[in-house]
This record gives structure tokens, C-alpha cells and sequence, in this order.
């Protein structure tokens, strides 16, 4: 353990790649630079966040013999201590070394898709750790924000996004969230089953959290603030949990409550083919 | 003759004297009066309203009856509607798996 809790300071592996994804900042340590896929670097932002970043220095291996797992599948299970990530293609070991820093050692079979499956356990589980979240939803960039249409499936997320005229699709499945001082940072995550062309204009952005809107099929556009306990239910419902732990759990709602503190979070009653701009200008 | 209550539940139904503890397996925050729980190895969510919320804070291996007391004394309710709250509230948690029975 604890020649892998110092690998960032002593690590000899030259530092392959330094990127930002999902708002946790990853320095992959490998022989020879790996290849991302490219939904994944779509979402990469630049590797130059401020101290408060999470932060992994990642020592990878490629290993072959991982190559045989199933494709397709987006399944990411930790072990109960939540220090052993497990991906398709993907194994991995994460030790806290202090404050928001992570030391990490991962075996990869050697494809772009295993190592983009990685990354987004990675980062989400380290998210979490510090206190952010992945989220459930269709965003939109207005006005410099991102708005976030969270719900079940079917309940119009993608569709209310696609009625934000003026606005740029910000990303179609996910988005990481992280909480600073007094508001709370998006940015973009790989995913979704209808990828826009458009959403590849927020690239390489974190974007200030505008509003959460829980989005509910209805004949006419209403708005209502939710309650505490509403949010609550409402935003937890969208949480990926990567770890399954009361600890974790209670950090999620803790979070959740933190988001709801920061930004507004609506039910909006909406119908097809409203247009909703102005409704999330007048959010705040 | 024996009168059931409206909860179907006798005075001296035997799950007065069960004695329940909350799950290890759950998350629980009070916000503004009412209880949200989340059961993880079912991964559902519930509210609990605010009397619902303190049987479940009560429930640390005491038994219904001893519950029900202590939601008399600070709801200021009759004895036998705070036993019948406490059994129903108690029926509930079990079947949510947010409370186990630890009678034995």
C-alpha cells in the first residue's frame, strides 16, 4: 500500500496524459499514451483546475487478458470498502493520499473503449468522494449556465432540452457536478443513446449550475419551486451511486442538500412543443 | 369481546411488544420535519411524515410500547392513539426494511 500511496511523488512512469474529465483532474501514468475514445474526448477539459480539484495520479497497465469481457456493457461495481473499481476491461485500486488527492493502480485491456469505461468509474467514484455527484440528465448551456432536465426515463428530459431555443445542447445523458463556495460547477459526461452533433460545442467547459428541473409530462407549463424533501427525492432518484455504503448514501443526500441550497430545483409541468428559455432565465 | 382498531391491530396485539432498531443497510435525513429514507439494498426512497420520522429515531431496540410512551409525552396524544400510531408506523418500517425486529 503504501508504495502506491506515493506514486505521486515518486512515481518513475513518465506522465503519459493529464486530462480533466467530470470534473476530477487525471494524470494517467503509462508507457506509451493511450487512446480515448472519442465520445470521452469530447468531454476532456483542460488539466489546470485550481487546488480544491479532485485529483488521481493513475499508474495504468495494459493487460490483455481483460480484453474478452463483454462489450457494451456499462456496468461498474466497487468492492463494500469502495477501494476496488470495476469496469468492463477495467480493474482498479484507489488510495486517499490527503485532502482531495487520490493514488490509483489500474489494469486496462488495451482498447479505447475499456479505458474510456475507466475513466468514468474513476471520476465518478472520486466525485463522490470529494463531495460531488454524477447525475442523471439532458442539460442545456443558456446564457453561460447549464440547466439540468432530470427524471425517470420517458419522463421528456430530452425532450424539454430540445425546447430551450437560444440554448446549446451541454450534454445528453450525464453530467458531473461538483459544489464550490456558493454554487455548483457542471460539466459534460460521454453517454446517451442519442448523441447531438451540437453538444460538442461544450466541449472542454465547466459551466455554473443554472437550475435543476425535475421534468414532468402535463397539458400546460407550470413551475413550482420543491421542497426540501421533494429535491431530495427528486435529485437522488438521478444520482449514479458508485458506492453502496450507508456512508456513501448519507454523503449523496448531504450533497443533494448542499445543490439544493445553491440552486434552484423546479417540477416543471411541461407539454411538447413549449418553448421553455425564458422559463429557465426566470429561474432566479 | 375484543374491539380491533382501525388499523385491524388489538390492544394487546403481539407486535406492541416486538422490539425493532433501524437497519444498518439505510440513509435517513430529517429535512424540514419530514423524513427521507433510503433503503440501500432495495435502492427505494420514502418520506416519513414527522411522527413516522421519530418512531424510526425512537427505534433503537425498544420495544412498540415503549415507543408509544415516548411519543405521548411529546405529541401530547391519548395513550391508546399513541400505541396504535407507533404499531402502525412500526408495521410499516419492518415491511420497508427500515427497521428490523430484534426481539429475540
Amino acid at each position: 500500500m503504501s508504495s502506491l500511496a506515493n506514486h505521486e511523488s515518486a512515481h518513475s512512469r513518465p506522465i503519459a496524459q493529464r486530462i480533466g474529465f467530470g470534473g476530477v483532474e487525471i494524470e494517467l501514468l503509462a508507457s506509451k499514451p493511450p487512446v480515448l475514445p472519442k465520445g470521452h474526448l469530447d468531454c476532456l477539459e483542460r488539466a489546470d483546475a485550481g487546488g480544491a480539484t479532485p485529483r488521481v495520479v493513475c499508474s495504468l497497465h495494459m493487460d490483455a487478458s481483460l480484453l474478452g469481457e463483454r462489450a457494451g456493457s456499462r456496468k461498474i461495481s466497487l468492492s463494500a470498502a469502495g477501494d476496488r473499481l470495476k469496469t468492463p476491461g477495467g480493474r482498479l485500486r484507489l488510495v486517499p493520499t490527503g485532502g482531495c488527492r487520490w493514488a490509483a493502480s489500474a489494469r486496462v485491456a488495451p482498447s479505447s473503449t475499456a479505458l474510456g469505461a475507466l475513466l468514468e468509474g474513476l471520476s465518478a467514484s472520486v466525485l463522490e468522494r470529494a463531495g460531488g455527484f454524477v447525475v442523471h440528465a439532458a442539460a442545456v448551456e443558456l446564457d453561460q449556465k447549464a440547466f439540468l432536465f432530470i427524471g425517470p426515463s420517458g419522463a421528456g428530459k430530452s425532450t424539454a432540452a430540445s425546447q430551450v431555443f437560444g440554448g446549446q445542447s451541454f450534454s445528453v445523458d450525464r453530467v458531473a457536478v461538483s459544489l464550490t463556495g456558493d454554487g455548483a460547477e457542471a460539466w459534460a459526461l460521454p453517454g446517451g443513446n442519442r448523441p447531438q452533433k451540437e453538444s460538442t460545442r461544450a466541449v472542454n467547459r465547466r459551466l455554473p449550475v443554472g437550475g435543476v428541473l425535475r421534468v414532468v409530462q402535463a397539458p400546460l407549463l407550470r413551475v413550482r419551486r420543491l421542497s426540501a424533501s421533494e429535491a431530495l427525492l427528486s435529485l437522488r432518484e438521478s444520482l449514479f451511486a458508485t458506492i453502496n455504503s450507508p456512508a456513501a448514501e448519507q454523503r449523496r443526500l448531504d450533497a443533494a442538500l448542499r445543490l439544493y441550497a445553491r440552486v434552484p430545483v423546479v417540477r416543471l409541468e411541461t407539454a411538447l412543443r413549449v418553448p421553455l428559455a425564458q422559463t429557465l432565465r426566470e429561474l432566479h | 369481546m375484543t374491539v380491533d382498531d382501525e388499523d385491524g391491530m388489538k390492544p394487546d396485539d403481539p407486535i406492541h411488544r416486538l422490539r425493532v432498531r433501524q437497519s444498518p443497510r439505510l440513509a435517513a435525513r430529517l429535512v424540514e420535519g419530514k423524513g427521507v429514507v433510503i433503503v440501500l439494498d432495495r435502492q427505494e426512497l420514502h418520506t416519513l411524515n414527522g411522527v413516522g420520522m421519530r418512531v424510526f429515531e425512537l427505534a433503537e431496540g425498544r420495544s412498540v410500547s415503549e415507543i408509544a410512551r415516548a411519543l405521548t409525552a411529546e405529541f401530547e396524544v391519548s395513550d391508546e392513539q399513541a400505541l396504535r400510531d407507533a404499531g402502525h408506523f412500526v408495521r410499516e418500517l419492518l415491511e420497508l426494511g427500515a427497521l428490523e425486529d430484534v426481539s429475540v
